[in-house]
Formats: C-alpha cells, structure tokens, sequence
C-alpha cells in the first residue's frame, strides 16, 4: 500500500464519517471533526513557517547577519520584536504590548480603509447615476432604458426604505418602502441561492470523491 | 371531477405528511441523486455570461509584453467550485503564450496550485521558469497591507520563488516592479481581493479580474458595472463557462450537470414542502370552522 493510497483511504473515511451527522450526532463525526481542526491548525502552522516565515523573514535575517548588514539586522529584529508583542496578550502584566502591535495593523488598515472608500467604492456611486431613457446610436434602447429605469426605482425604494429620520406614515412613502422590501428581499434571495450552490458544490465534489475516485479505483484495479 | 368532501380530506392529509417528512429522506435522495449523475454524461451546453465573456476577451486582449499575476487560493473547501476557473484560465494564458507568476494568499494554496500545474505544463509543453513562475504563499492577513507591498515592489515582496531561486534572476521579470508592470491581476479564490483595484486598476491602470466562489458573487456585480473589474467566474458556473469558451468539455462541464441536478431535485423538494405546508393549513381552517 502506497503512503498516496492511505492517504485516499483516510480522506474517504473521514468524508463517511463527517457526512454521517446527516444520519444523526455520533462519536465517529467528532473524531472526523476534532481530526480536522488538529490538521488545519498543525498544517497551517507548518506552512505559514515553511512558505512565509523562512523566506520572507528567517532567511534575509540570517543573511544579514552574516554580513553584518545594519538595516538587514535591524529589520529583521524589528519584525521580530514586534511580532512577539502580539503574545504580550497572555500575560496580564504585558497586555499592553499587544496593543502596540494592534495599533500598527489598525493604523494601516484605518489608513487603507479612507484610500479604499475613494478608489473602490465612489466609481460605484458614480455608475449609480443613470439616466431612465438609454440612448444608443442616437436611437432609445428600450431594454436599456427598462434595465436603468428598474435600477433606479430599487435604488430610491431601497434607500427610503433605510430612511428613518421621519415617520413613514404618507400612503405614497409607505408603499415605496414596500417596494425597496420586495426588492431586498430579491437580493437576499439571490444571496441564499448563491449560498446554497456554493454548499452544493462542496458536497458534490466529496460525493464524487468518494464514489468515484476512490471507490472507482479498486474497479479499475480489478479491471 | 370534484372530490368529496371526505376524498379531500385524504387528499389533504397525504400531501399534509410531506411537511412532516424527516429530512433524512432529503439528505438520501439528494446523495443518489448526486451519485447517478456523477456517472451520466449529460450534453450540457450553456451560452457564456456576460461576466465570463469579458474575462476570456481580457486575456484574449493581451499582447504578451508584461506578464501576468495571478493570485491562486483555492484549497479543498473550494475545489470543487474553483479548480475548473484555475485550469481553463491558466490552459487560456498558456494557449496564448502568456507569461505569468503564481502568489498565493492561502497558506494551504501551494499545495493545490503545484501538482495543478504540473498536470498543465505538461499538457501545453511549458516550462517553469521559461513560462511562468510561482512565489508561494505571500499574502497574509491582512491582505491589504500584503497586496499594497506587492503593488510596490515586486521582487522585495516575493524575494525568492517555490524552488528557491531569487525572482531578479529571470530575465522576462527583471523588470517587473511596480503595479504598472504587469498585463493583468487575476485572483482565483473563495472571495475576491477589492485591494487589486486601488493598488493596480486604481493606481497603475492595470485591470483585475477575479474567479469566485458563488456565495462571494452577489455583491461584486456593481464592480463590473464599474468597469474596475474586467471580468468574472461565479463558481462552478463560471467555471464550466470558461471550459466551453475554451472550446472543452470536461470537468466543469460535468460538475455543472452533477450541480444542476441537485438544484432541480431542491426546487422540486421546495415545491413539494410547500404543497405539504399549505395542505397542513387548508385542514387546521377547517378544523377551526
């Protein structure tokens, strides 16, 4: 038996027995469970050293101090200080190195997030402006004009529907609201048919897994 | 015919047990279902979207002359939705000569990119180092940070690809630096990476386009709209999409009709729920008469 064949022996396992909560709670889903996140945890911890930590940091370290290079050491060493001030959260007394390392990952984050909001999201404001006739090779495009004016009664609707700064008592400004409901409810609807596709294919691919990759190769083995 | 007053009942009270069927049942005929259909080779053939199409002419548009960055994430919870969108588009890039660099953003990523680009290389005959190139795992939480670094500098970010050798000794990369220095980003992965288009589209003019998974889709359609996206592959459909631009027709294509299956098999399950539901309230109204 190859170290490839076990290792197909124990993820068809461990699909069985983690699809088996379907049937009903039972020992053999915890174990499948707490097998997983052992794995996950181990395996990214693994993998973060291997695949970041050594080349990005321990390597270029190292390599600065053998050469005595001072900005090498000093980033390095800094990169280190600062990371283990995230394990200051631990201990009571040095909580408050933590904070240090927070500080510099909200102040990025806060820094990118206002260049964010400029870059990414007012492109999105300004394509919201739309006119409700279309006009195309100086003619009106009447699927376009429905398609703009469809937009712009979901975009109205939906934002009285989240204006509540005045009692929404007027006939006119209530059944608007009903209307931006009926068009939420559509985007959650496509949001949970999303969802369920994206769960679906999940299934699908370890259904298959077990059916035919793995119980299909002992056919093929006795073909 | 009118049935009788009683014969209704009857009727009322089999389609009533529907809403009272234990969802074991569901769980039973969904796994046959998914089982049959895993072994069926259904004709399917479905017209791009509009999203698909706008990928396949990005890369279509490309000349050659700058490479190509392509954020690759997909791991086993997204294999499924995902490893069809990764191998049509690199098989695309390959098909038009396209060089190209791999960075991952998920610690676990290499492991599937690798043996995934083995099988593709082989495929078109290309070479690693020649063709394309592969840093690993480079992009940490939080990503942002990551991705504005990578927009600056190239080789500092990377410092050395997956066999170890320093990324300043290809030539075709030397001189890669800066966000404007590359074709076109792409990410391949459960959600898309919105720091692309302020760090590359925004700043450099360099356009992104991404593949998803479906729950991730909905709220990026504006982005398209926008024009900062140039394209995009919602889930398995996507994928399969990508496969029949290609002019293919294999595991996308398959996984789409094992997908289709079971969505039909859940709206028919809705429908009966629902006939089951409302035949439990038509006999509660009478009751109470």
């Amino acid at each position: 038996m190859t170290l490839a064949s076990i290792g197909n022996w124990v993820a068809a396992l461990a699909v069985v027995a983690i699809l088996s909560l379907l049937w009903r709670e039972n020992r053999l889903y915890r174990v499948a469970e707490h097998l997983l996140l052992g794995l996950t945890v181990g395996f990214v911890a693994a993998a973060t050293w291997a695949e970041l930590l050594r080349p990005k940091w321990y390597q270029p370290f190292a390599e600065a101090l053998s050469t005595r290079d001072p900005l090498g050491i000093f980033v390095g060493f800094s990169a280190l200080a600062l990371g283990c001030c995230w394990y200051g959260l631990y201990f009571p007394k040095t909580e408050w190195l933590s904070r240090l390392a927070l500080g510099v990952v909200l102040g990025a984050a806060a820094g990118q997030a206002i260049k964010n909001n400029f870059t990414q999201q007012m492109p999105l404001v300004v394509t919201s402006f739309r006119s409700p006739i279309e006009i195309s090779a100086g003619k009106v495009d009447w699927l376009g004009s429905l398609n703009n004016s469809l937009f712009l009664l979901a975009l109205v609707t939906v934002l009285l529907f989240f204006f509540f700064s005045f009692d929404q008592k007027n006939p006119a400004v209530k059944l608007a609201t009903r209307i931006g409901r009926f068009w939420l409810m559509v985007g959650f609807g496509v949001y949970f048919g999303n969802t369920v596709m994206t769960r679906l294919a999940v299934l699908i691919e370890r259904v298959w897994f077990v059916t035919q990759d793995f119980v299909g190769s002992f056919f093929v083995r006795v073909g | 015919m009118a049935l009788a007053g009683g014969e209704l009942t009857n009727v009322l009270s089999a389609f009533a047990r529907l809403d009272d069927l234990d969802r074991r049942w569901l769980y039973a005929v969904l796994l046959l279902v998914i089982i049959v259909i895993g072994f069926v080779r259904v004709p399917l053939r479905i017209a791009p979207s509009k999203e698909a199409a706008m990928f396949f002419d990005t890369i279509e548009s490309l000349d050659g002359r700058k490479p190509v960055l392509l954020q690759s994430d997909w791991d086993m919870g997204t294999i499924g939705e995902l490893r069809a969108q990764f191998y049509n588009v690199i098989r695309h890039l390959f098909r038009r000569n396209q060089r190209f660099v791999i960075v991952s953003g998920n610690a676990i990523g290499p492991r599937f990119y690798r043996p995934a680009m083995t099988e593709l290389a082989n495929e078109f005959g290309k070479v690693y180092g020649r063709d394309w190139i592969a840093v690993g795992f480079r992009l940490p939480d939080p990503k942002g940070i990551a991705i504005e670094a990578l927009s600056r500098d190239f080789h500092r970010f990377a410092r050395v690809d997956d066999t170890g050798r320093k990324t300043t000794e290809y030539d075709w990369l030397r001189n890669v630096k800066t966000a404007g220095d590359w074709s076109l980003v792409i990410s391949v992965s459960y959600g898309e990476f919105r720091e692309y288009i302020t760090y590359f589209h925004y700043s450099a003019g360099t356009p992104y386009a991404c593949g998803v998974a479906a729950i991730s889709s909905t709220q990026l359609y504006p982005f398209l709209s926008a024009g900062t996206m140039r394209g995009m592959l919602v889930g398995s459909r996507g994928g399969c999409e990508y496969e029949q631009l290609m002019g293919r027709n294999e595991f996308g294509t398959r996984f789409l009709a094992g997908q289709s299956a079971a969505h039909l098999l859940l709206i028919f399950a809705i429908f009966v729920g629902n006939i089951g539901a409302l035949a439990k309230w038509v006999i509660a109204r009478k009751e109470s008469r």
